[in-house]
């Protein structure tokens, strides 16, 4: 042990050089000065007897410099020795380098790969300043979460607040643009003048929006994105100043955002065009009009819960002031941080986990390898050793073989990686929240960091085991290493380490396998096939009255089903599955009013008579809208099965009436009406992910509560539905030429980019699964076939002894059962407690699921088994007279 | 003048593992051991020590600490290694047997 001391403060000689500089002063002090009290003790005066002393020393200074230069230098030169001597051993040996840098490269690419992603998505600091200051604020009450938060309230929360530096309104919606070839959608972004200031960015040209620009009467300005300044405008050198029609208005073009600001998008799209709060269609000074988020910059030193405390105070001023539309309303902040990255966050950190696993199971391979290449070496070691070299030098010389080809094996490891990736993302497009495909000094760091550490990991053992034995015990065990039992051991050790990992990781996978079936087998809850749509919103300022919204709606849908090739084609405001919805609180007539704010939710939509017949969902009980559901009739609503059943059960709905809350504005800032007759009934469907479970609906028709959004759905006669989409864009160009629509996809597409993610880290782990299964069998079989190797001779004289070769293959192959049992078992002990942590990112299927701990138990157990059956074979094939002459 | 140097500088060693085979020592005391054994034939600058023992330290066969010394000041002590006591019993075998054959080519010339 007191060599590696002597090692590892060569190593921190480097970065101690000041401390040892004065140890070594120190020294070389009291040495002159015992020698200077020896003279004086002989009898001559101090000052003659200081100066025979340093005289009797030679040079101090030279000394402290050869000392020095003994200890840097040694350094130096050894690294240099050990890593050209490691080089030269690999190219020595093919096999094993070539074995080792592909082992090396799937395992360290493969956690690169992952680590970039995690780097790219978890780690990297948002453009702003000091971005963990930054929260989101929503209002809540305990049975509807996130709501917006209306301008008076903003306002009051802005006069009596004392947490927070700063606070914006921000909204984000699809904005038209107009005036160029043909209309077209951008997305836009509608703050308060001092948003960009509070997020403490700088506009890369022109500037931002002055104090006082979202009043009413100001001038109105736009800001746009750095990409959009590029794409859409050609990077335009004089787009300062510029006009641009949004939303039928003309704005003009004030300044530019910085190009790095796309990574700091509060929500996943990107937004094209800044404009001032006021201009959001939305935008009511009403209280109940509840369509905005705030976005804050904490106070230094302030933490989120003290803030939420003093606004919950604040929240039950206006609950007081204002019940009708503030009761029960409470703060939500959330950071801006956890918004981007919170529903990744599991999956990563599970294919982080489940990659280093792989790479343990490869260490382990390649240090059997390395224990297995050692009898090779054993004669190598001895004499270096007789030579004069110490143990920890012959040992970390070892080490630095492994640590070499472990970055050889990490620098291609890095390419599979960034190869890897791309391939991967090209086979299943999956929408990660930026583009981790590039390459980060971080990443790169990690990288290296990693191929060191594996270097190690790998090394080490073998090493130490390796140098155990000195010259003498080369020497009289005639090149056969005497701690033969020690080195099985720790060889069986590695193995059953890996069957363990490998039995982890198979069951991780296939419960993502099983819960991906799960997922699939899923209805919808109506037809995805044939089914083109597009949305579009209408400007508020053209189409200033419901009966003009509805007079486009109706026009447009008369257009479309003109077209040859359309089957039908309807119209709702949140399409399933297109990530649009929004719920209202709604209850029985007959049940007393609820407490405000807690009043039960349901899904709310808008549609027009033909969609349930576009989309296949047949009206089970009563009937659909008509021609006599017009807006001076009362109003009527279609609900689902699982509402009926929630405040029916058992009874019929049809005729009963729904309450809804009074003030409540919902989305499309419209008032829904207080109460509706049920007129019909259809079945259920998803409405947000294809995981979520059934939640009660209603849907009220367009011609009665109008709206200016709308997703147009088409059940197309071809199979390839986009090809009709020009057609289609045309029908609605026929009635307003100005009028754009977007977001152009299939609904398969929809439900497709809904699954995605979960089919990217299914295939992921998958391969991790895979990879590890071929690791272990190679391992396994590499560990019992060295071990016959080494027992040819007890085997031979076996035989001659009459056993006979059905004996021998039990007694090897009882080795292999041995060890994949036990691995086996503590791999399944350990899955139990793992697979527990993947719970969030199962569906249908429990973290236990029997089926999947059995199915992986039998395919390992026949894998490995195999791998032992092999060599074990080949034991039985042993010549005893060539085995007993074998030495 | 390379090989008698390295020829010295091999002597060297061996004299201070043989004094740390003693007993631990600082750099000091083993110059005064070196001088006593050697009666003062060998003419070695005492500070010709130092590179010796760092040098040796590094190798792995002398460790070293910081004590109090016989007047309770601090000094660096060194103690010899289980290397180093390896090293030292092979590199005396050897120098007995060269020291003998050469006895036995004397004897016989």
């Amino acid at each position: 042990m007191t060599n590696w001391r002597a090692a590892v403060r060569k190593m921190a000689a480097l970065f101690r050089r000041r401390d040892l500089d004065r140890q070594l002063d120190d020294e070389l002090r009291f040495h002159i000065e015992r020698e200077t009290e020896r003279n004086v003790g002989a009898g001559i005066p101090p000052d003659e007897a200081r100066r025979r002393a340093l005289l009797e020393f030679g040079g101090v200074e030279q000394v402290k410099e050869e000392v020095r230069d003994s200890e840097r230098f040694t350094w130096l030169e050894w690294l240099l020795q050990d890593v050209r001597f490691a080089l030269r051993m690999l190219r020595k040996n093919p096999g094993f380098t070539t074995v080792a840098i592909i082992t090396l490269a799937l395992g360290i690419g493969a956690n690169t790969a992952i680590f970039n992603v995690v780097n790219a998505v978890l780690l990297n600091r948002l453009p702003f300043k000091d971005p963990d200051r930054l929260v989101v604020l929503q209002e809540a009450t305990s049975s509807n979460r996130g709501f917006g938060i209306s301008a008076p309230n903003f306002e009051d929360y802005g006069r009596q607040q004392t947490t927070f530096a700063d606070l914006s309104m921000w909204a984000q919606q699809s904005v038209n643009l107009t005036g160029g070839e043909r209309p077209e959608r951008v997305t836009g972004s509608f703050v308060s003048a001092n948003f960009f200031r509070l997020l403490g960015v700088e506009p890369a040209r022109g500037r931002f929006f002055l104090p006082g620009e979202d009043r009413p009467e100001a001038q109105r300005v736009t800001i746009i994105s750095y990409s959009t300044w590029q794409t859409r405008f050609g990077g335009d050198p004089n787009i300062i100043g510029r006009q641009l029609i949004l939303n039928g208005e003309p704005k003009t073009v004030v300044g530019i955002l910085p190009q790095n600001f796309l990574r700091g998008e509060l929500i996943l799209a990107e937004t094209d065009v800044y404009l001032s709060i006021r201009d959001y269609p939305n935008y009511k000074d009403e209280r109940a009009a509840k369509n905005q988020l705030v976005v804050g910059r904490l106070k230094p030193g302030v933490s989120t819960k003290a803030a939420a405390a003093d606004l919950n105070v604040i929240t039950q001023r206006l609950a007081r002031d204002y019940p009708d539309e503030n009761s029960g309303i409470h703060i939500e902040l959330t950071p801006v941080k956890e918004l981007q990255v919170e529903s990744v966050r599991p999956a990563l950190l599970i294919l982080l986990a489940a990659v280093s696993l792989v790479l343990l199971i490869a260490c382990a391979n390649l240090a059997n390898l390395l224990l297995a290449r050692g009898a090779a070496r054993a004669r190598e070691i001895a004499i270096r050793s007789a030579i004069g070299a110490s143990r920890s030098r012959i040992v970390r010389q070892l080490v630095s073989e492994s640590i070499v080809v472990s970055l050889l094996g990490g620098a291609a490891g890095l390419f599979l990686a960034w190869w890897g990736l791309e391939a991967l993302l090209k086979v299943n497009p999956v929408a990660l929240p930026v583009n981790p495909v590039g390459l980060d000094l971080r990443v790169l760091l990690f990288a290296v960091v990693l191929s060191i550490s594996t270097g190690i990991l790998f090394g080490i053992v073998p090493a130490l085991q390796l140098t155990r034995t000195g010259v003498a015990g080369f020497l009289s065990s005639g090149g056969r290493s005497t701690s033969g039992a020690v080195q099985r051991r720790i060889r069986s050790a590695f193995v059953v380490c890996q069957i363990a990992l490998s039995v982890v990781l198979l069951i991780g996978a296939g419960l993502l396998v099983r819960s991906f079936q799960s997922l699939l087998s899923v209805q919808p809850g109506f037809r995805t096939d044939n089914l083109l749509t597009m949305e579009y919103r209408l400007p508020r300022n053209i189409y200033t009255t419901p009966e003009k919204q509805w007079g486009f709606h109706r026009r447009m849908l008369e257009e479309v089903r003109q077209v040859p090739g359309v089957v039908a084609a309807g119209l709702i405001q949140g399409l399933p599955f297109s990530g649009n919805g929004g719920r209202i609180g709604t209850w029985p007539a007959e049940q007393s009013t609820p407490e405000k704010g807690k009043e039960p939710t349901a899904l709310s939509n808008l549609v027009d008579p033909e969609y349930f017949n576009a989309v296949g969902l047949p009206i089970l009980l009563g009937r659909n809208f008509n021609d006599h559901d017009t807006s001076d009739a009362p109003t009527t609503v279609v609900i689902n099965q699982t509402l009926a059943r929630k405040y029916w059960p058992g009874q019929d709905p049809i005729g009963r009436e729904l309450r809804f809350p009074e003030t409540v504005v919902a989305a499309a800032g419209v008032n829904r009406p207080a109460r509706a007759t049920v007129i019909g009934v259809v079945p259920d469907t998803r409405q947000f992910a294809v995981k979520d479970p059934f939640e009660p609906q209603v849907y009220f028709a367009y011609a009665q509560v109008t709206g200016i959004f709308g997703t147009l759905v088409v059940r197309t006669a071809t199979d390839d539905p986009m090809s009709l989409s020009e057609d289609v864009r045309k029908a609605v160009w026929k009635v307003d030429k100005d009028q754009p629509v977007w977001k152009v996809r299939t609904v398969e597409m929809l439900i497709e980019r809904n699954i995605a993610p979960d089919r990217f880290v299914m295939l992921l782990m998958g391969l991790f699964g895979v990879l590890a299964l071929v690791l272990t069998a190679v391992g396994t079989y590499g560990v019992i076939s060295f071990g016959v190797t080494q027992r040819t001779q007890e085997i031979g004289v076996r035989m001659a002894l009459g056993a006979t070769p059905g004996s021998i293959l039990k007694l090897v192959m009882n080795g292999g059962v041995l060890l994949v049992g036990i691995g086996g078992v503590l791999g399944l002990m350990g899955a139990f407690a793992a697979t527990r942590a993947m719970t969030t990112l199962l569906f249908g299927v429990s973290p236990s699921d029997p089926a999947t701990f059995a199915g992986v138990v039998i395919v390992l157990a026949m894998v490995a088994l195999f791998a032992t059956y092999l060599p074990a074979r080949r034991a039985t094939r042993v010549d005893p007279m060539v085995a007993l002459r074998y030495e | 003048m390379g090989e008698k140097m390295d020829l010295l500088q091999g002597t060297l060693d061996l004299l201070i593992l043989k004094t740390l085979a003693l007993e631990d020592m600082h750099g000091w005391g083993i110059a005064q051991r070196i001088q006593q054994v050697s009666r003062d034939v060998l003419q070695v600058q005492q500070g010709s020590l130092y590179p010796a023992l760092h040098r040796l330290e590094q190798q792995g066969w002398i460790s070293a600490d910081w004590r109090a010394s016989e007047n309770n000041r601090r000094a660096k002590y060194y103690a010899l290694t289980r290397t180093g006591r390896r090293h030292l019993e092979r590199e005396t075998a050897e120098w007995r047997g060269f020291s003998s054959a050469v006895q036995q080519v004397l004897q016989t010339s």
